[in-house]
């Protein structure tokens, strides 16, 4: 290594954390599970076949891990059901990030009135824990996947708003924000030019973290039957349809569950890797 | 110090009037409840006689102010499933979840207190990254799958312990060690990255150089500091908790607030889920209140504000 290091000291790779690596290999594996399977041609998440209920794993090429109470591929059931997760979980998180970003720029640019209020709805919205208020939302409004995404983004913007909030304090009082302002900038001008890109990058970590959130909180919902509704396949609701065969066929629990497990997991490492000081070298 | 306090009883008035709003609203969103309650065959006076009789013809603005005087007088209504006052069922259900929540939140955050005191004790890298990586991988589980996963360990392989119910000691532990191991991996993050700060810190080098003991640094000197910032973490936690304990009483058949309301909520029962939001903003308002008084007790900065 000392050697390689000395002759070509530009090509010294970068040791990924034992951490970091773990994340990768979590990450890979849901997205290989989400991306190829679709490919894969007895791929069918929702034909049912009741004669062929409840096959076992690892023992038919046509349903290489078995089948459900339905008799429908668990393969390709798990394969839509991270599609749905992932997908569920990306648009709630744009939806909030946006919003936190956007109610967080003119509540700390504009202070006053608009700060006052919009933190004030956050503090109140926090006294109602986010999976109650959900169910309840859900309840009234009635479930479907859109009207997920939508509750989901809606009810989880205030993290955001607070992050985006007080680094806009602290940014309004610098130099290049005072010397724009100096110049004759319009407020959009300086909150599109100078505000938004200083303040993107955090946002765009916390939102990368909060996935993995928002899949726990989805696949907690969909587990009591008011988050994705059936036919559509989620981790969650698999869970739910498998614990009744807890039993005698604990693969259909355990499988969503090492899918949600990876989901989270992968993300959770990846925050400690990255919180971790990197191996110190010369 | 009392312009403090009074500023946030008065934020915590107006965060339980803003609930009350919402719950309110909701009602109003969620159908005609009328429809609910009476038979399919019901004619239109029935169904007029009904509504007049339940104030339900009269304006919104009316009607958010009955409400208003009804809930602070405590009546939150009648469940249209079993005709008894809302509240008096939330009620009824309130121990089973308030058990469950104390005493697994008490179990985690001693043992969590226990563990970080200990690896930091011990100087052990090995032990900290131990611990470290334990509780990542804890917290990639939502604490239902966790409960499932256990479940089918101890009470369907193992055949030790009961998957659910509220009956003797043994149906509690699934339960507590699935609340608990979540609080343990919280709070031992948190105090594991307070002292990772404080490690480095000027005050512990002096303390240090002054050759203290290890446990008397850690013990007398670290850890009240790194709590202080734990206590508030903690009563928002507490929203976390019992958002979980919500999911998790289906999970475990467990007689309390959550299953309440979420058997409130597909029977189209209201009233009930109503008075069970309340009831939970109430003690998390109430809660969070507490955290700042204890707050400004033991961090003098506060105090002398």
């Amino acid at each position: 290594m000392t050697a390689t290091d000395l002759t070509t000291p530009k090509r010294r790779r970068a040791r990924l954390s034992l951490s970091t690596t773990l994340s990768l290999i979590m990450l890979g594996l849901v997205l290989a599970l989400a991306v190829l399977t679709p490919l894969w041609p007895g791929f069918d998440p929702m034909h049912q076949d009741l004669f062929g209920s409840l096959g076992p794993a690892f023992s038919d090429t046509a349903h290489p891990l078995g089948t459900d109470a339905l008799g429908r591929d668990v393969l390709s059931r798990l394969a839509r059901a991270t599609q749905v997760s992932l997908l569920i979980a990306a648009s709630a998180v744009a939806i909030s990030a946006c919003l936190g970003l956007a109610l967080g720029l003119l509540a700390g640019w504009y202070r006053g009135l608009a700060d006052t209020l919009l933190m004030g709805l956050g503090n109140i919205q926090l006294a109602i824990p986010v999976v109650l208020l959900l169910i309840v939302l859900v309840a009234a409004l009635g479930a479907s996947t859109w009207m997920l995404v939508l509750l989901l983004g809606l009810t989880n913007w205030v993290t955001y708003g607070r992050l985006t909030r007080s680094m806009v304090l602290s940014l309004r009082s610098q130099e290049f924000v005072i010397a724009a302002r100096t110049a004759g900038a319009t407020d959009l001008w300086i909150l599109a030019r100078h505000l938004l890109p200083n303040v993107a990058p955090k946002v765009l970590i916390l939102a990368a973290f909060d996935t993995g959130v928002v899949i726990a909180i989805e696949s907690s919902l969909s587990f009591i039957g008011l988050g994705v509704q059936p036919p559509t396949p989620s981790l969650g609701m698999m869970i739910s349809e498998g614990q009744r065969y807890l039993q005698t066929e604990p693969h259909l629990t355990i499988l969503p569950a090492f899918v949600i497990f990876c989901l989270i997991g992968g993300i959770q490492f990846a925050g400690q890797g990255l919180a971790a000081k990197p191996p110190s070298r010369g | 110090m009392g312009r403090y306090l009074l500023s946030r009883l008065l934020g915590g008035a107006a965060t339980l009037l803003a609930v009350l709003t919402f719950v309110f609203l909701l009602v109003r969103f969620s159908g005609d409840p009328v429809r609910l309650m009476l038979p399919d065959q019901a004619t239109a006076e029935d169904v007029a006689a009904m509504r007049h009789a339940l104030g339900l013809d009269l304006s919104l603005p009316v009607q958010y102010l009955t409400f208003l005087q009804s809930a602070v007088q405590g009546d939150l209504g009648i469940s249209l499933r079993q005709g008894r006052p809302a509240l008096d069922i939330v009620l009824e259900r309130m121990p089973a979840t308030l058990e469950l929540a104390l005493i697994s939140f008490s179990i985690g955050f001693f043992i969590a207190v226990a563990l970080a005191v200990i690896s930091e004790v011990s100087g052990s890298r090995r032990l900290n990254t131990l611990i470290l990586w334990i509780a990542t991988a804890r917290q990639s589980v939502p604490p239902f799958l966790f409960g499932i996963l256990l479940v089918l360990i101890f009470s369907v392989k193992m055949n030790v312990l009961p998957a659910i119910g509220r009956n003797d000691w043994s149906s509690y532990v699934i339960p507590v060690a699935t609340i608990a191991s979540f609080e343990i991996a919280l709070y031992l993050r948190l105090i594991g990255s307070a002292f990772e700060e404080m490690r480095a810190s000027d005050w512990v080098r002096t303390a240090r150089a002054k050759g203290i003991s290890r446990p008397r640094l850690v013990l007398g000197h670290m850890l009240p500091n790194a709590l202080l910032p734990v206590i508030t973490v903690a009563g928002v936690n507490l929203g976390v908790l019992i958002g979980g304990l919500v999911v998790l009483e289906t999970v475990f058949n467990w007689p309390g607030l959550g299953r309440l309301i979420i058997d409130s909520v597909s029977q189209r029962d209201f009233p009930v889920v109503q008075a069970g939001v309340l009831m939970i903003a109430c003690a998390f308002v109430v809660i969070n209140l507490l955290v700042d008084f204890i707050y400004a007790a033991l961090d003098p900065r506060v105090r002398h504000s």
